[in-house]
């Protein structure tokens, strides 16, 4: 009995040891946290190559280097490496660390303009592929080089990926940015009735900016949307407010105008498909307040308010409509999920017709109700 | 053996319906909204909802078998139903019965070691990236084999504590998933299938309802109640539930065509789920590591089938030497499937065997006790008192 004792004892002790699940384990300080990833193409003998550039934080320069602030250098690292396919320019950028990379925190796949309109599946796949990286991470196509938005200094925060991702996510809260994640590009490329859009960043100077859509058809980019356009969007798609907007109140010289901020936005589409033909009919309610205004008329009385809604609604509805023509003529994609409600509530109808074409073909119209609620501080 | 079933305590009905629950509740559910959805598409919660149903019959059929022969043990069963009546030698009886149990035995090898590769698989691309297969699959092998050294009625109790630590997880998940719903996704009800590719969603389902039948063993310890029947439907209706919400859950969020290409589906949604307040993010190596406690009850539980089954054939012997020339077996054949691939085709063809063998021989069993007029036709509850009365008394007399 007291040999089985002992043994007992052993095995406890050795059970410590052996099932601590730490076999493969890896310190923190172990390994090298991308953070965001930015990929763009370059020539290289006259072919063209990837150049993928990871941002990493130095973690000395966040933890110590507080204080003054303005002694130490910059907190995150750029490197990056040319290869022919994104997985082996990974390989080229390690071996340019000491540590193995982590995937797990990146926060931001940037792409450029010009890698995206070759075409990004073979981006993408990599990336599906690993399971470290997460869906709810931002990709954005950067108007010039992928790399320069790695490279940007906001000063506000010391991490610049942290900064962009704040923008964005603030943005997407408010419904200003459309919240499209990774997740909702993988799901778009592989879903026959979506298709793909990222949101678009700009750079100047030191500053980086939000400045509206890239739709994509299956993995291509086709086109942008510019931010006043992507509002719409997503007021039609989304039920999201999106920004603000200027209605002209006079005639086109004096430049009187109002500017409306939305604050709430619902969407109610009608959907009829007869003989292979969709007619679609989107009717949004909107509730705004008048942030400024540039004219001369008192905002003081109902009947100027109801004047100037309809202002406001016809402008909407201009809007909308360009919108949706430069859809079925230029982009010639389903950004507004039209084809997911298709699929959904006119299945048999569905499964005749090609989408791509349908859509074009598509009869859309759109009308506004808008609704001032508060004019501010001022009465007149 | 019947001696020593006086002596030990009967499994409750709760127990029995967290032995049914826990078995199927494994790995069946990380990969099943892709497999419902490759095949039935946006119609996959139908297909789930299929699966419950036929799998509530095939429960029927064993309970009933179950109640019709309340202390007997599996073999004794068989050899009751296909032999000679009682009083004489029963060796055609047992010699008929042989080819089942080894078909049986042979079928829960095959099961338990796939369902540890397949949890070895996933945690190996999931969260423990440098750690060899082998070591999970080994693990998880020796710790069934522990328990395979305790009487049932630790194997019961164990079950009944761990299945709110498996259900209140996966379901919370799914529920935390409806967030990012999108009825787009999952209309039409009905996507225009042929129902030919239906029903072979519904086949496809079955590899995760599987685990069920092994209430069949372990059915001659189970306290008898009226309701032991309601128990064990219940015991499929948890799990069922947990699918069909978990299937909801991908579909809508993932739509069918994105769900069909996910290697691991159920881990994706856990991805892209936002606990309101954003304070836990990745949850799914936590997730994963609750999900231990899930296959571990699916492992166990088969590992403790074949054990017992092979015990009872021999009719001697302690189970843990059993186990132990078990464990290599398994493992062995836990490694057969080149990749994940070969793994997942080959859990098809289990999922096949495992609705024949886990529907036929129960049935073939009842039909063959019914027409020969084997055991209690209306059920023990009727005609003698309760089997929990005699067991009481069976250990006062002790």
């Amino acid at each position: 009995m007291k040999k089985w004792k002992k043994l007992l004892i052993v095995v406890q002790l050795l059970s410590l040891v052996l099932l601590s699940g730490c076999w493969s384990r890896r310190e923190l300080e172990e390994r090298i946290a991308v953070i965001s990833v930015g990929i763009d193409a370059v020539k290289e003998n006259g072919k063209k190559v990837y150049k993928v550039s990871i941002q990493i934080p130095i973690p000395v320069q966040i933890a110590g280097g507080g204080g003054g602030g303005g002694g130490g250098g910059d907190a995150v690292k750029v490197v990056s490496a040319q290869g022919e396919t994104v997985a082996k320019a990974f390989s080229d950028i390690q071996k340019k660390l000491n540590q193995v990379l982590f995937m797990g925190h990146t926060r931001i796949i940037a792409i450029s303009e010009e890698v995206a309109e070759d075409g990004v599946l073979d981006i993408v796949d990599g990336f599906r592929r690993d399971p470290a990286i997460r869906r709810l991470l931002w990709l954005l196509i950067v108007e010039g080089k992928a790399e320069d938005l790695l490279n940007s200094k906001p000063k506000i925060e010391q991490i610049p990926t942290v900064y962009i991702m704040s923008l964005i996510q603030n943005g997407a809260r408010t419904g200003a940015i459309p919240d499209v994640t990774l997740g909702d590009f993988f799901v778009s490329i592989s879903n026959k009735s979506l298709q793909p859009m990222a949101n678009r960043m700009k750079l100047h100077e030191d500053d980086v900016y939000w400045s509206g859509l890239s739709l994509f058809d299956h993995g291509k980019m086709v086109g942008n949307l510019t931010d006043e356009e992507s509002w719409i969007l997503v007021q039609l798609r989304d039920e999201q407010p999106g920004g603000h907007f200027q209605v002209f109140t006079g005639n086109e010289e004096n430049k009187e105008n109002i500017v409306v901020s939305p604050t709430q936005v619902e969407t109610k589409t009608k959907l009829e498909v007869k003989d292979g033909k969709v007619k679609a009919h989107y009717h949004v309610y909107m509730q705004a307040n008048i942030l400024e205004k540039n004219m001369p008329e008192h905002l003081d009385n109902v009947k100027t308010l109801a004047k100037l809604r309809k202002l406001a609604e016809k402008h909407l509805e201009h809007e909308a409509e360009q919108l949706i023509n430069s859809l079925q003529t230029k982009q010639k994609v389903d950004v507004l999920r039209l084809g997911s409600k298709v699929k959904a509530f006119h299945y048999k109808e569905w499964q005749k017709m090609d989408w791509k074409q349908a859509f074009q073909d598509a009869e859309i119209t759109v009308s506004y109700e808008v609704q001032f609620r508060r004019t501010g501080m001022q009465l007149n | 053996m019947g001696k020593q079933l006086a002596d030990k305590r009967p499994i409750s009905s709760r127990q029995a319906m967290s032995i049914v629950s826990s078995t199927i509740l494994g790995v069946g559910v990380l990969t099943l909204p892709r497999v419902v959805a490759s095949e039935a598409h946006e119609a996959g919660w139908i297909a789930i909802l299929c699966g419950a149903f036929a799998t509530s019959i095939v429960m029927i059929i064993v309970t009933k078998l179950g109640l019709r022969f309340p202390h007997l043990n599996f073999i004794e069963t068989c050899s009751h139903v296909l032999g000679r009546d009682k009083g004489k030698s029963n060796k055609l009886g047992k010699l008929l019965s042989y080819p089942i149990i080894i078909i049986l035995i042979a079928y829960y090898l095959v099961v338990a070691a796939s369902i540890s590769r397949t949890f070895g698989e996933v945690v190996v691309t999931a969260v423990l990236k440098e750690t060899p297969l082998e070591v999970i699959i080994g693990t998880m092998l020796l710790t069934s084999l522990y328990l395979v050294k305790f009487d049932i009625d630790v194997l019961a109790r164990l079950n009944e504590l761990l299945l709110p630590l498996i259900v209140i997880p996966i379901l919370l998940i799914a529920l935390l998933s409806f967030q990012s719903f999108q009825l787009e996704f999952i209309l039409p009800v009905w996507p225009g299938l042929s129902l030919s590719g239906f029903l072979k969603g519904v086949l496809l389902t079955m590899f995760a309802y599987q685990g069920y039948e092994l209430i069949l063993i372990f059915s001659n310890r189970i306290q008898i109640i009226k309701k032991s029947l309601w128990f064990n439907i219940l015991g499929i209706i948890i799990p069922s539930v947990i699918y069909l919400l978990i299937v909801i859950a991908g579909i809508s969020v993932f739509g069918d065509e994105e769900l069909a290409i996910l290697m691991w589906p159920t881990l994706e949604i856990i991805k892209v789920t936002e606990v309101p307040g954003m304070i836990l993010e990745r949850l799914e190596s936590l997730f994963l590591g609750v999900w231990v406690a899930a296959v571990f009850t699916t492992t166990a539980n088969f590992f403790y089938a074949i054990t017992l089954l092979t015990q009872q054939v021999f009719g001697r012997g302690k189970r843990i030497w059993y186990g132990l020339g078990f464990t290599p077996i398994i493992f062995w054949l836990s490694l057969q499937p080149q990749n994940i691939i070969a793994l997942f085709d080959f859990q098809q063809y289990i999922g096949y065997a495992g609705l024949t063998l886990g529907a036929l021989i129960p049935a073939f069993l009842l039909i063959m006790a019914f027409i020969r007029k084997k055991g209690s036709s209306t059920g023990p509850l009727a005609t003698k008192g309760p089997s929990a009365k005699e067991k009481s008394t069976a250990i006062q007399q002790e």
